[in-house]
């Protein structure tokens, strides 16, 4: 009697974990189905210790993620086309949220990493980043420190041979990639980027990172 | 004495008939340079080119004194990156339009040889494959907004 009360028991309570495995824990984990965010990532990606340097001389790590939503972009400032383009999309950005989110701009950050830490020094970061926005931050380090970061973002990219005149040119990927509060990389804006649409993406990422932390 | 009138009137002639070509068969709109960083030595040049000729026609080089070198370029997005890749033209079709613009075809303008600020403008020279050139003034621009129209060169 009392052993098949202990089965039976068992076997219901088994029965529960598995509904509510089924109903409120597998959404959790499968966030995918029900975001349906373009862009952002099926379950957030834990991002490892690196350390970096800002362009104010700053240490730039896993702790300034910390209590800040962050827009990173990959890049380097002998660049002509593509960061002068994404950096001026993440000042366009900026000025959005500031208008029409000044709740979430508060905690917003953006942050420009250079792969070229050869020629990008702080002071030549420093003079680039801020003319796009004195709020904006710039990290450089030497390419193992810089690829202890693109490596596990999925960042990748290439140095061209130097040409006669002693520019060289760096193919890099150029997606605009969501920090959360927590050092977890939520999402990734690809290219052809739109002001609009990234902070409406944005808002919507957050909201739903916001909500699932506090379910 | 008759002769040479004759040759001087038909060269002459000749001559206008070639900047009436290039005038009425090329036509650049909205083109502006990007206003980059103080410390900055590189930026690109963007613009419309018009052909209203029966025939493509390439755009094939230029030249500035406000930048050292000038080098045509289209970024392309593939493995992952946005690569820059240097082009010997930039085809124009045949009663068709070519946009130079940011994340595709540009004008690299290459070791900035003077200051140059938001409002400021560069002359620049386009070489075409048809022989013609053409020389623009194009007002250097910071923002990503949607440009503002135009004069017509």
């Amino acid at each position: 009697m009392h052993r098949t009360f202990i089965v039976s028991s068992l076997a219901f309570m088994t029965f529960l974990a598995l509904v509510i495995g089924y109903f409120f824990i597998l959404p959790v984990l499968q966030p995918t189905e029900s975001h349906g965010i373009n862009g952002m990532l099926p379950k957030p990606q834990i991002i490892a210790p690196f350390e970096l340097t800002r362009h104010d001389n700053q240490p730039f790590d896993i702790d300034t993620f910390k209590g800040k939503w962050t827009m990173l972009f990959f890049g380097y400032t002998h660049c002509p086309d593509i960061c002068p383009m994404a950096l001026s999309i993440l000042r366009g950005v900026k000025l959005g949220l500031d208008e029409q989110y000044p709740q979430q701009t508060e905690n917003t950050q953006f942050i420009f990493v250079s792969v070229d830490g050869k020629r990008d020094t702080p002071a030549q970061l420093s003079q680039y980043i801020t003319f796009f926005h004195p709020e904006f931050i710039g990290a450089t380090g030497d390419a193992t420190q810089v690829n202890t970061l693109t490596r596990q973002l999925n960042i990748v990219y290439m140095a061209l041979p130097e040409q006669d005149n002693g520019n060289y040119i760096i193919n890099h990927s150029s997606s605009i990639l969501l920090v959360s509060p927590d050092a977890q990389l939520i999402g990734r804006f690809s290219t052809p980027h739109d002001i609009a649409d990234i902070i409406q993406r944005y808002i919507q990422m957050r909201q739903f990172i916001e909500e699932d932390n506090r379910a | 004495m008759h002769n040479l009138l004759k040759t001087l009137l038909l060269t002459v002639g000749l001559f206008s008939i070639q900047s009436l070509h290039a005038e009425d068969v090329l036509s650049v709109d909205d083109a502006w340079v990007r206003a980059v960083p103080p410390s900055s030595t590189v930026t690109a040049a963007y613009m419309k080119i018009l052909n209203s000729s029966d025939v493509a026609i390439d755009l094939i080089g230029g030249s500035t004194e406000a930048f050292k070198t000038l080098e045509l370029h289209q970024t392309v997005f593939e493995d992952k990156m946005a690569k820059m890749v240097k082009q010997d033209k930039i085809t124009i079709p045949a009663q068709g339009m070519t946009e130079l613009k940011p994340g595709d075809y540009h004008i690299m303008l290459i070791d900035r040889q003077v200051e140059l600020k938001a409002g400021d403008s560069v002359e620049l020279t386009l070489q075409f494959s048809d022989e013609t050139s053409q020389t623009l003034n194009i007002e250097v621009k910071q923002a990503e907004m949607p440009m503002m129209h135009h004069h017509k060169h």
